[in-house]
């Protein structure tokens, strides 16, 4: 059992200190709202019609493959770190990772995945 | 660091690696007979594998993965399992026009995998690992069929309380971790003895009793399973009323009394409790059922509610009774299954009345199901029996006669719904005349089934011996 108390101080700072932050800064700052201050930040850009719109279906596919790729630089970038140290157990086992990886690669790619139709 | 003991593991990889690109590089017209080849060769080569094996037993990967008699009885039931669904998706697929059949054997070869790892898993992590693998898997099979919409429905329902249902499950595994500082299922059993029963743990365990019974369709958790049964494609139905439920229970074992050993007592009265519920509210719901898929999700629920007696009991013996009802069950419903594929393929509405006159139609295949009811309702001389007959003494011996009666009870209840198929089989005059073709890897499927049921229900002994042998304590 670990103990908890640790636990709850961190909470209770947690929770105290950006109220403390927001309300002191409600209290010392001027009070001017506009309708301007209401809209949603766009990098400076005005903002243009819905965010609710449809999305094509295909970016799901290309956000599918995406997240794979992802994930394997996820494994494999501690894997490049520590290489020396695995030798050429672990240089195979990478190997073998990859070759399933690219497998799934092929398969995406004959099924035309990656072409934009 | 041994690779030897997971072998089979490794060549059902393989397989499924090797099929993965057979499905985009063969673009023949037989695509469908030739992936259902691949599959069958690459599960024999896996059963195969594990045959030879040498024997081994213990701990593997720093506890991840527990390789003992449980884990070997189902790393060998549930390719078997995959033999006969493989054998039973190639005319459905051709019947329904199903747009990319290659796809269909490679994630069930996947499922198929997750649920050999779930049950040879030391670990909670690897028992999750193992569980989404064979969850996803089922989730895209309940809507293979992209054009049906029920399939479509079932696939969505099932994929809403999966996701639920591991989120739960997940939270309990969480709760675990943060009481003991553990993953490994040996370490939070030793803590637990120290331990004792905090209230947080028994909070724990019952978010992963919820989590796993969403997983067996045991009843406050069982809604998603008669809408997915009845919208999937007859062969992934017959596979989740056996597959992913036993690969559940192996789960449910590994965790309850491999883990929670020292919660006996707590855990066993929850089970007892929805042991009761899940088989009546299973027997009295299916009498009312006229779709015949949605009849035998109700039924199968029922089979939950007899299998979880096994875990109300707490004891070895309960356990081994489990695993040969699940074997019985195993067999006996994808034969049944077997014979609603191949009336399916032709009549395509799988109602109950479409039995009419199959006795006539096909005297072989309504005999062989009339063998396999006698066996879910527990008659002599079935392999149904003597699991039922096993769970009865383990419920007595722990002294719960009242849940004994309750499943005598209940298998009486059950022959109200299975002899409506059989009157309708065999008394009623046919709504669609002439005999029923039915393809010959169906008929193989339904002999090997009546061949197990028949076999285990007559000479069950040696199988009950091993099985005690495997999972004999110490």
């Amino acid at each position: 059992m670990v103990n908890f108390v640790d636990l709850t101080v961190f909470l209770a700072i947690g929770i105290l200190l950006p109220a403390a932050m927001m309300g002191a800064g409600a209290l010392l700052r001027p009070q001017r709202p506009g309708k301007v201050k209401l809209e949603p930040y766009e990098c400076g850009e005005i903002p243009v019609g819905d965010a609710r719109i449809r999305y094509h279906i295909r970016y799901y596919i290309f956000a599918l493959v995406f997240v794979v790729f992802d994930v394997e630089t996820v494994f494999l970038y501690p894997w490049a770190v520590i290489w020396k140290s695995l030798g050429l157990f672990g240089f195979v086992e990478m190997m073998i990772f990859l070759g399933i990886l690219v497998i799934g690669l092929i398969y995406a790619w004959k099924k035309r995945v990656l072409e934009w139709i | 660091m041994s690779y030897l003991p997971i072998l089979p593991e490794i060549v059902l990889t393989a397989a499924i690696l090797f099929l993965t690109l057979v499905v985009v590089f063969y673009q023949g017209e037989n695509r469908n007979g030739v992936m259902m080849t691949g599959t069958i060769f690459g599960l024999s080569v896996t059963l195969l594998t594990l045959a030879f094996v040498p024997p081994f037993a213990g701990y593997l990967f720093s506890g991840m993965l527990t390789l003992d008699g449980m884990a070997f009885f189902f790393r060998w039931l549930f390719p078997a399992v995959g033999l006969f669904v493989a054998f039973m998706a190639r005319e459905f697929l051709e019947v329904k026009k199903a747009e990319n059949p290659g796809e269909f054997y490679v994630i069930l070869l996947l499922a198929i995998l997750g649920m050999m790892l779930m049950a040879s898993s030391g670990d909670l992590i690897t028992i999750y690992l193992g569980l989404e693998l064979t969850s996803i898997s089922s989730y895209i099979l309940a809507g293979y069929l992209r054009e049906d919409p029920k399939s479509g429905e079932a696939a969505i329902k099932y994929f809403l309380m999966g996701a639920l249902a591991s989120g739960v499950l997940l939270f309990g595994m969480s709760l675990f971790y943060g009481l003991t500082g553990a993953t490994n299922l040996v370490s939070i059993s030793g803590i637990l003895h120290q331990v004792g029963a905090p209230p947080l743990v028994l909070a724990a365990m019952v978010f992963l009793i919820i989590g796993l019974g969403f997983k067996v369709a045991a009843v406050p958790f069982h809604m998603w399973a008669p809408d997915a049964y009845e919208g999937a494609p007859t062969p992934v139905t017959a596979f989740f009323s056996v597959g992913p439920k036993a690969a559940a229970f192996a789960a449910i074992i590994r965790v309850f009394t491999d883990g929670l050993s020292s919660l006996v007592w707590e855990w066993s009265l929850a089970f007892a409790v929805l042991a009761l519920i899940t088989m009546t509210l299973g027997n009295l719901t299916a009498l009312w059922q006229k779709n015949v898929k949605r009849m035998l999700a109700y039924s199968s629920i029922a089979h939950a509610g007899y299998i979880m007696v096994g875990l109300a009991a707490g004891t070895w013996q309960g356990t081994v009774a489990m695993l040969l009802y699940l074997l019985a069950y195993v067999f006996t419903n994808l034969g049944i299954f077997a014979v609603v594929t191949a009336l399916g393929n032709r009549e395509g509405k799988d109602e109950l009345t479409d039995f009419t006159g199959l006795s006539q139609r096909s005297p072989y295949l309504a005999a062989a199901l009339v063998v396999f009811f006698l066996s879910l309702i527990g008659i002599p001389f079935t392999a149904g029996f003597f699991g039922k007959f096993l769970l009865f003494g383990a419920a007595v011996q722990s002294g719960l006669v009242w849940l004994a009666l309750v499943m005598a009870v209940n298998s009486a209840i059950s022959v109200g719904y299975y002899y409506t198929v059989v009157r309708n089989m065999y008394l009623v005059a046919p709504k669609n005349k002439g005999a029923l073709p039915v393809a010959g890897e169906l008929k193989l499927v339904v002999t090997v089934a009546l061949l197990v049921t028949l076999i285990l229900g007559l000479f069950f002994e040696p199988v009950l011996g091993r099985l005690v042998a495997f999972t004999l304590p110490g």
